[in-house]
């Protein structure tokens, strides 16, 4: 047994240590969702299906998530266009403004949760638009929108400038090498984006509690409200069916980043 | 390729004062140049001279500042790329990623509409043309071919719609120097058969010299000189072309008469009858390193001695230090005649028929 030896074991353990304190929670979260029991408690009686059953069927469960699937494809949707062109503008042309355009696609990264929350309350309490999907589903866009222009514009830093000439030079007219050229160059970073934008508003809780008004809430703030009532291990079961959903997101990330960079390499000798 | 793309023959280009400003920057300065239909014509300069800003604007990706194009008999200043017809080959080769070598070049006959049949045959034929077999590359993504290769299929995309000009921005910028040689070659036999008008960016004097009908000494947005490449390399009409085309030894002289110019050591040359002399400059005589001979010391006109010397292979350079100057010489070494380093020789050059250009005014 050498020094070297020592050493390794000694950086795995710490490896292991880190991991354990990253993915420890999700872990207890899962072991959670089996439960037995009646209410939240720890450690937990074991084996059972019967939470997933409940958030199945439940009805109130199936609102949640029905308004997040449709808040979310909104705000995807929305925050992808947006994302995209402001990431475009600043990327492939010389207009003027263009600092202030990446100011304001960046800017929800950094202003605190809170402040958007409140700020889109007193416009929306205005516009009489609380409880409106529409109106959550813009706020989720904003809040998407840093992802999508960030993820598009390194992709667009990383492939050649002339193709979208090229395709001007053959012939192609503007939106014709947008559509042939410039959209499907760029796919997989446009559709890493949307995945971005989707899991945010999948995710979001501080804007949506303050715009959601009387109606039925999105999936996470059903689960962080039934929190605060009665500790269910159906919260459980919840956040193991999300978990999965981002994990499986983020494979698909994974692969399209693959891919993207795979196309950069048609530049680059 | 000739099957197909036979029918090209090539425009009329003409800029006349086209001029291009970002903010106060001149990039391309009141520049006109008539390009014959058929013409190879190479735009040469140094880094930042304004090349490929020329090359933009002829395609129609920069607005002109001032002046006017004609493609033909068009006049396509304010006409979009896509309506110019005319192809372009860029250094980065921007072959389109995602799509196969069969769909990027079929693209531009698609715009067309196409009938399948008709792209389908066409695309076939033109890469068998430059030895891209179809049924070993027909699938192939951009990123699974070696640079040679993916210039091919860059120069077939932008040839197979028979444009009537082709430009070029250092198309072979990327490739290591054989490849280089043979797709010069390839392309000097295109432009033959075609016929088409070629512009070629390039800041390569080899290469504008070996390619081109004509070239266009480009420095600081202005075009100094357009000549064919011989008059480029023996007669240039000043000291900037002089010096960027080759290697240039200039003696400063002083003109003692109409025609005789005095060296520093007091020797006369005679200028060429077809050079015009202003007898308010002062002027620098043009020797060639090849142009000067190394002789016995009986035969010579000047004497001086060996600084350094440079094996080329085939030949040998040698700065020599004479009267007149420091001097570079291109020799042929045999086994009867070797250089060395302080090695006093003899050399002579012609002083009929020498080439003057103007001493250019220096700031300080
Ligand atoms: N978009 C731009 N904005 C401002 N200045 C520019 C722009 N494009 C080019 N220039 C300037 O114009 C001048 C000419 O540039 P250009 O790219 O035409 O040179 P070039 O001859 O092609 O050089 P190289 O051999 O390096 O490619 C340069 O001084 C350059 O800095
Ligand atoms: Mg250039």
């Amino acid at each position: 047994m050498g020094e070297t030896a020592n050493i390794r074991r000694i950086r795995y353990l710490l490896i292991a240590l880190v991991a354990l304190y990253l993915i420890g929670p999700t872990l207890v979260v899962i072991w959670l969702s089996f439960s037995t029991d009646e209410v939240l408690r720890f450690p937990p009686h074991l084996f059972s299906w019967r939470w997933y059953e409940v958030f199945l069927f439940d009805e109130r469960w199936n609102e949640a998530v029905r308004r997040s699937l449709l808040v979310g494809s909104l705000a995807t949707f929305l925050a992808t266009i947006i994302g995209s062109v402001a990431a475009f503008g600043t990327a492939r042309t010389r207009l003027p403004g263009k600092q202030i355009v990446e100011i304001f696609a960046i800017a929800p990264l950094v202003v605190p949760p809170i402040i958007l929350a409140t700020g889109g309350y007193s416009l929306f309490a205005k516009l009489d638009m609380i409880g409106s999907n529409i109106g959550l589903a813009i706020m989720h866009t904003v809040l998407g929108v840093p992802y999508v222009y960030l993820i598009v514009s390194s992709a667009l830093a990383r492939t050649d400038p002339s193709i979208e000439l090229a395709a001007l030079s053959l012939g192609a007219n503007r939106w014709r090498t947008i559509r042939d050229v410039s959209i499907p160059a760029n796919l997989p970073a446009i559709i890493t984006g949307a995945l971005f934008a989707f899991l945010i508003s999948f995710d979001e809780v501080v804007v949506t509690v303050f715009l959601s008004g009387s109606l039925a809430p999105t999936l996470p703030v059903r689960v962080f409200s039934s929190l605060s009532l009665a500790v269910s291990p159906v919260v459980a079961a919840v956040s193991t069916v999300q978990i999965i959903i981002a994990i499986v997101l983020m494979c698909l990330v994974g692969f399209l980043q693959r891919w993207q960079r795979r196309w950069a390499e048609a530049v680059a000798h | 390729m000739s099957a197909h793309l036979g029918s090209i023959t090539g425009s009329r280009v003409q800029m006349r004062n086209l001029t291009k400003e970002y903010g106060i920057v001149r990039a391309v300065d009141n520049v006109s140049l008539d390009i014959e239909p058929g013409e190879f014509i190479s735009l040469l300069g140094p880094s930042g001279s304004g090349k490929t800003t020329a090359l933009m604007m002829l395609a129609g990706f920069e607005r002109t500042t001032s002046g006017t194009i004609h493609i033909g008999e068009q006049d396509v200043t304010l006409v979009p790329p896509f309506a110019r017809g005319i192809g372009m080959v860029f250094q980065s080769y921007a072959l389109f990623p995602h799509m196969s070598v069969y769909d990027n070049i079929s693209y531009p006959l698609k715009l067309r509409r196409m009938s399948k049949l008709e792209i389908d045959e066409r695309v076939r034929r033109a890469m068998d043309m430059v030895k891209l077999p179809p049924d070993k590359f027909a699938n192939r993504l951009p990123q699974q071919l070696s640079g040679g290769q993916r210039q091919r299929v860059a120069l077939v995309r932008a040839l197979i719609y028979e444009p009537h000009v082709l430009l070029m921005d250092e198309p072979m910028g990327a490739l290591d120097k054989n490849l280089r040689e043979e797709l010069k070659l390839e392309l000097l036999s295109l432009q033959e058969r075609l016929r088409l008008t070629i512009v070629y960016v390039t800041h390569d004097q080899g290469e504008a010299l070996m390619l081109s009908n004509r070239a266009a000494v480009m420095r600081d947005g202005r075009i100094e000189q357009v000549a064919n490449p011989e008059a480029l390399y023996r007669r240039p009409q000043t000291e900037f072309v002089a010096n960027f085309l080759g290697e240039a030894n200039l003696v400063p002289v002083e003109q003692s008469s109409e025609r005789e110019f005095t060296l520093p050591d007091g020797q006369v040359v005679r200028s060429s009858p077809d050079i015009s002399v202003d007898p308010s400059q002062s002027y620098l005589l043009l020797l060639r390193p090849e142009e000067i001979e190394v002789c016995a010391e009986a035969e010579a006109m000047l004497r001086g001695r060996i600084q350094s010397t440079v094996y080329l292979g085939s030949s040998i350079r040698i700065d020599v230090d004479t009267p007149i100057g420091v001097l570079t010489v291109v020799a042929k070494p045999n086994q009867s005649r070797r250089f060395e380093r302080n090695q006093i020789v003899g050399l002579r050059f012609a002083t009929g028929d020498a080439v003057l250009v103007p001493k250019e005014a220096r700031a300080g």
